[in-house]
């Protein structure tokens, strides 16, 4: 059973080897296995930090939290394979075209059934504020070819 | 253990060698256009075969239309009928050519997805989206990525040369 919003620390740091849990159907993979940057929704980069891609942090989650369905919103994602990626490995920064510099980095944002639930945020390089902004298109694929091709297979035991 | 593997261009490369030292000019020629027909025929047929591997696709693409919100569980919306519309319109740009989509599917982006796989590292997706945005997102498995916005109004051609050449195994820059 994943841990509940309740039973996590909030302040708990990243650490650059902690673990980023992301579920993919058998479909969003190619023939090779190898995770497609077609499965990951950018489109969700807005205000709203909560609608960024969506991750498990390890300090609070196994692989096998990542299909239960209190972090999927209810959905059947039982046979789905899990891939993950260490924070340290996360692409960043990302340069745009028009020379803008990009970070992204894991922010915790427990749900209440799933508290290991976190986002990959992103802001301008050197924003010590941190302000969420929204990149151009070539730095949204940039971070899903990125990520997509770091990601690495689970085994669920 | 014998080995009785040859491999063919060598072969041919002797074959070519005596006809320069032997035989006249008119026949080296008519060697040539043979083997250019037999190319040309080969091409052809490959475009073929491209051709209904791609009409296949289209016919098929509609079902996407039937996926519900959220299909990835991660809240990402179905691709909606103008993004399926451009998709086919995609498709058929590409159908004469000599590449063919290994899938196609929807986009967590929202919209619909063509999967291409190439040479080595290199793979590609081509996103018609709900919102109207049509790329090409080049890469390859070391991260190295470039997006070229697909043109709309029949001008595509530059960038299905591009997406072939990096297919055959073209490198990215870093």
């Amino acid at each position: 059973m994943p841990l509940r919003a309740d039973e996590v620390d909030i302040g708990l740091q990243f650490e650059p080897t902690e673990l980023l849990y992301r579920r993919v159907s058998k479909d969003g993979v190619n023939s090779a296995g190898e995770f497609l940057p077609s499965e990951l929704n950018t489109i969700s980069f807005n205000k709203h930090i909560d609608s960024a891609p969506s991750v498990l942090r390890s300090a609070y989650s196994k692989p096998l939290d990542v299909i239960a369905s209190d972090c999927a919103g209810e959905k059947d994602v039982s046979a789905w394979r899990v891939f993950a990626i260490a924070v340290d490995d996360l692409p960043t920064p990302v340069v745009a075209q028009d020379g803008r510099s990009f970070d992204f980095y894991p922010v915790h944002r427990p749900l209440p059934r799933c508290g290991a639930h976190s986002v990959i945020s992103c802001c301008i390089t050197g924003d010590k504020t941190r302000i969420y902004v929204v990149p151009p298109r070539s730095i949204k694929n940039a971070l899903r070819t990125k990520l997509a091709t770091s990601l690495k297979p689970v085994v669920i035991g | 253990m014998p080995s009785y593997a040859v491999t063919s261009p060598q072969h041919r490369i002797c074959i070519m060698d005596t006809l320069k030292r032997t035989a006249s000019q008119s026949s080296t020629t008519f060697f040539r256009r043979e083997e250019e027909r037999a190319y040309r025929s080969r091409r052809s047929s490959q475009f073929h075969t491209n051709r209904i591997y791609v009409s296949a696709w289209i016919e098929s693409i509609d079902d996407l239309l039937g996926l519900h919100e959220n299909w990835n569980s991660y809240g990402a919306p179905p691709p909606e009928v103008n993004a399926v519309r451009g998709a086919k319109e995609i498709l058929s740009a590409i159908a004469g050519c000599a590449i063919v989509p290994d899938n196609v599917r929807a986009s967590a982006e929202g919209g619909v997805a063509i999967i291409f796989s190439g040479v080595g590292k290199n793979r590609a997706i081509v996103e018609s989206l709900n919102n109207g945005e049509q790329y090409a997102l080049l890469y390859d498995l070391d991260g190295r990525n470039r997006t070229i916005d697909w043109p709309s109004g029949g001008n595509e051609r530059l960038v299905i040369e591009e997406l072939e050449s990096h297919l055959r195994g073209s490198l990215l820059a870093a």
